[in-house]
């Protein structure tokens, strides 16, 4: 084709083609390219203080999890029941009580016998293998101590020696820690603010172009271009995230855990009819840390308030401006604070959905990077998603 | 002569010095395809310094193909360097009204020294530079022109033509002047 021979002919003629430059170019690059390694070695070892933040919580958070497994798993009854008669036991002659006798309607040992077999599965060997012992009748005392309300009940209104429902609420005493109201949760969340945001602003004539065209006396006042605009739109911020639940009491909780951020931005430059777009990205891991407070509770339902704050780190930038891909600094620490109303019912006893529509307000962190954070820094937002409690 | 292979092996073992011949050996080259799209030497500065310090800072992620392809990859970030750079700084219009001229008879090309070939692209309206840089020198489609730019394709093939009429005139011009 005779325009494609043309635009060929046109590239080889000037393939090779040299200019030489009257100045050295090198001392500015070099500069340049000094001062961003300088940048990245302080990225870099921002980074590596964020990856030691992050490996120190995921040792807090294993080294806490691993106490509190430990803890949980260590036999309690049994150990109860046999090491309280053996710490009274005495080395003199073994008398029963006989306020003990007196008060209890029980008329003989075997009686004892009949509370254990029928509602202490676990203590039953041990009466059992201990039955003919000298310690016999301290362990039978010991027991009819602390069983003694419930049966006197049990006997006066049913006059026999059968107790299942007194002796369970026993064993559900005993079995009840004084730390019992401690659980751990762990769960899973989505996260996003209320809407995305639009804003468009009009370019300033430069002061350089105001001289120009004789504006000087009007240097003072904003001056804008006619057919030149900038609009900047900011997607809502997504964030995914896994959380650690730690109840302190019936009421109070903690919870922490690691949250990811994604925040998608575009710029619009318009000059008359032409455009420009860059795309941002913004990939943030973040670290929070909130107070709970239970406000009702009905059967499976329960509400409470939320209240902490959040540090997200940004790791990671995407800018291009059409296919063209751009270097960008990433942003800075940035942290917030919020507060939320929490709705959360169980749909098993260790699993639970919730819902806390809240508030965030994200502090300004100094940085020049434009995204929702900077342009919208208090915004509603919605979290849902699921718990699993492990000893509840 | 150094091969771009040696040059590359230096710039990734770390040698400072590498840099620099990497610069002394391209530089002009990029200067040359910087002022085909923005005809200010300084700005053609501009466009070649910061082409350079991408070049150097993303070199390792480079993968070499050949003998020739160190110097392909160095164009090619400069003209993307130089498009972002027109893009920003002058204003551009891209009207599908174009006026016909009249067709000229296709010139000696080769008769014209290159240096005087782009002082002519570098006087043709920012636009019609623009699309006939992409087109013939980074023999982009009039598809990915349009979608580079934010216009039409029949819109890019129009200036396209019109500016290879404008450039034909002038190298006509410039023989005539010559005779």
């Amino acid at each position: 084709m005779k325009q494609d021979d043309f635009f060929k002919r046109l590239d080889e003629h000037l393939a090779d083609l040299e200019v030489s430059s009257p100045n050295d170019l090198w001392e500015d690059i070099e500069t340049t390219l000094e001062s961003q390694s300088l940048l990245d070695e302080r990225k870099a070892s921002h980074f590596t203080s964020l990856k030691r933040w992050v490996v120190a919580a995921v040792f807090a958070g294993l080294m806490f999890w691993g106490g509190y497994l430990y803890w949980h798993n260590q036999p309690q009854e049994p150990q109860q029941i046999s090491g309280t008669a053996k710490n009274d036991l005495k080395p003199e002659p073994i008398q029963p009580e006989p306020p003990i006798i007196a008060s209890s309607t029980v008329q003989n040992i075997q009686s004892i016998q009949l509370v254990t077999k029928g509602s202490f599965d676990t203590s039953k060997e041990e009466f059992s293998r201990q039955e003919n012992s000298p310690q016999e009748s301290l362990q039978q005392n010991e027991a009819l101590r602390e069983s003694e309300n419930h049966e006197e009940e049990s006997v006066s209104h049913e006059g026999q020696l059968s107790f299942p429902e007194s002796v369970r609420k026993m064993t559900a005493q005993l079995e009840r820690k004084p730390e019992e109201h401690r659980r751990l949760s762990l769960g899973l969340y989505a996260a996003g603010s209320m809407g995305d945001l639009n804003i468009s602003n009009g370019v300033l004539m430069s002061s350089a172009l105001l001289n120009q065209y004789a504006f000087s006396r009007t240097r003072s006042a904003a001056v804008y271009l006619a057919g030149y605009e900038e609009r900047q739109h900011h997607r809502q911020p997504i964030s995914f995230g896994l959380t650690l639940d730690y109840q302190l009491n019936h009421r109070l909780s903690l919870s922490t855990g690691v949250v990811y951020t994604k925040l998608y931005s575009d710029f619009t430059s318009i000059m008359g009819c032409y455009q420009i777009k860059r795309e941002q990205t913004l990939h943030y891991v973040g670290i929070p840390l909130n107070v709970n407070v239970g406000i009702w509770q009905y059967k499976g339902l329960q509400t409470y308030l939320s209240a902490g704050g959040q540090m997200d780190f940004n790791v990671k930038v995407d800018m291009n401006t059409g296919p063209v891909r751009q270097t960008m600094e990433k942003d800075r620490m940035q942290f917030s604070a919020a507060a939320s109303l929490g709705i959360q019912y169980y749909l098993l006893p260790q699993m639970s959905v919730y819902a806390e529509p809240g508030i965030r307000h994200y502090f300004d962190n100094g940085s020049q990077v434009r995204n929702f954070f900077k342009d919208k820094p208090t915004s509603f937002n919605l979290q849902f998603g699921i718990r699993y409690s492990f000893n509840r | 002569m150094e091969t771009e292979q040696h040059l590359l092996e230096a710039i990734k073992n770390g040698e400072r010095a590498a840099f620099r011949r990497l610069y002394e050996r391209y530089h002009r080259y990029a200067i040359a395809i910087g002022l085909r799209y923005t005809p200010r030497f300084e700005e053609a500065e501009d466009v070649v310094q910061d082409s350079f310090v991408k070049i150097l800072t993303s070199i390792r992620q480079f993968d070499y193909r050949g003998e020739g392809s160190l110097k392909a990859w160095v164009s090619k970030i400069v003209a993307n360097e130089a498009t972002n750079y027109v893009k920003r700084h002058e204003q551009i219009t891209f009207s599908s009204n174009i006026p016909d001229i009249s067709d000229e008879e296709e010139p000696d090309l080769e008769r014209v020294p290159p240096e005087e070939v782009m002082k002519m692209i570098g006087k043709l309206p920012p636009g019609y530079r623009l699309i006939l840089n992409l087109f013939a020198f980074e023999h982009c489609s009039h598809k990915e022109i349009s979608q580079r730019l934010g216009i039409k394709e029949d819109s890019s093939a129009s200036q396209l033509s019109r500016a290879k009429q404008l450039l034909i005139k002038m190298i006509n011009d410039y023989l005539k002047k010559q005779a």
